[in-house]
């Protein structure tokens, strides 16, 4: 037999076995072709195989359900958190090196009795940024 | 994929698969864990709105076939690592040792997946051809030579069925 003996006629057998339509037709075709034999027996014992009396359970479906939900809701959140913070200090660090010329723009616009208002400003706003970081990774500190 | 409808593909597609996973890699622990990637990576990255049941479990067969190659090598690696070194490997030997499992095991992978989804899952030579990554003219005859393999195999083992 070569390769190109494979008979046309064997997903019809396997199916048909598999599915329990077994006819006149297909048993007698069978009897006569070797190479539906051959395939017939192998899924015989590829059926007997496949099997496998384990008695230890399979993996849980609910734990597998939740793994997949934790690590698919923290990837985003994490990239986003980290994307902030990186964003946070980079304005911090450029603030802090031109913080000369912030300070002349600043003493301009603002009137030099409320100069004295200024750091609290900053301070404030350096808070909102902070408490949003914090908002952020909440749940990845409640989570587990 | 909502998780009711998960669960139901996971009862429906779990036999068969641990099945190959197990006679594969001849430990039930092993195959264990290797289900159990698989199936985190199929709900993690498989665009699965776009997929039908076929092509799901087409897409978990050869994740779980590339894990099973990966687990060979980085095993093989290991053992290698121990013997020149004078220790044993600190895995413990397959626990599914039987016959027809060594039979199985002695066929390379391609040829293992190409009999699993041909006589077990009763893919087409089509869906075959999708999960193999071979070109679907090509199935006829690398099942025939998966085929023929085996028979070998189990003829010198004296393990086939009578017609083999």
């Amino acid at each position: 037999m070569n390769e190109r003996e494979l008979c046309s006629h064997e997903l019809q057998i396997l199916s048909a076995r598999r599915e329990g339509r077994w006819d006149e037709g297909l048993a007698q075709h069978l009897e006569s072709c070797a190479s539906c034999q051959a395939a017939d027996a192998m899924a015989s014992w590829m059926r007997h195989l496949a099997d496998v009396r384990v008695e230890k359970p399979a993996p849980d479906p609910e734990v597998i359900w939740m793994m997949a939900q934790l690590t698919k809701t923290r990837a985003p959140l994490t990239s986003r958190t980290v994307a902030g913070i990186a964003a946070l200090t980079a304005s911090a660090f450029l603030a802090i090196l031109s913080w000369s010329s912030i300070a002349g723009y600043v003493s301009s616009l603002v009137p030099p009795g409320a100069m004295s208002l200024v750091p609290v400003v900053v301070s404030c706003v350096i808070a909102v940024g902070l408490g949003a970081v914090a908002l952020t990774t909440s749940d990845l500190l409640t989570d587990d | 994929m909502d998780h009711a409808a998960f669960r139901i593909f996971y009862e429906k597609t779990v036999p068969a698969l641990r099945a190959y996973a197990i006679r594969s890699c001849g430990s039930v622990d092993f195959a264990d864990d290797i289900l159990q990637e698989a199936f985190l990576r199929f709900l993690k990255s498989a665009p699965v709105a776009t997929l039908s049941e076929a092509q799901m479990r087409s897409y978990l067969y050869r994740t779980v076939e590339s894990l099973i190659v990966n687990h060979w090598r980085l095993f093989q690696r290991e053992r290698k690592l121990m013997q020149e070194t004078g220790n044993n490997p600190t895995r413990n030997s397959p626990e599914m040792a039987d016959d027809m499992t060594r039979a199985f095991s002695q066929l390379d992978p391609k040829q293992r997946s190409l009999l699993w989804l041909a006589y077990v899952e009763g893919f087409d030579h089509k869906e075959i051809a999708a999960t193999a990554n071979i070109q679907e003219k090509s199935v006829r005859v690398l099942l025939y030579r998966a085929r023929q393999t085996l028979m070998g195999i189990l003829k010198s083992a004296g393990l086939g069925p009578e017609v083999l």
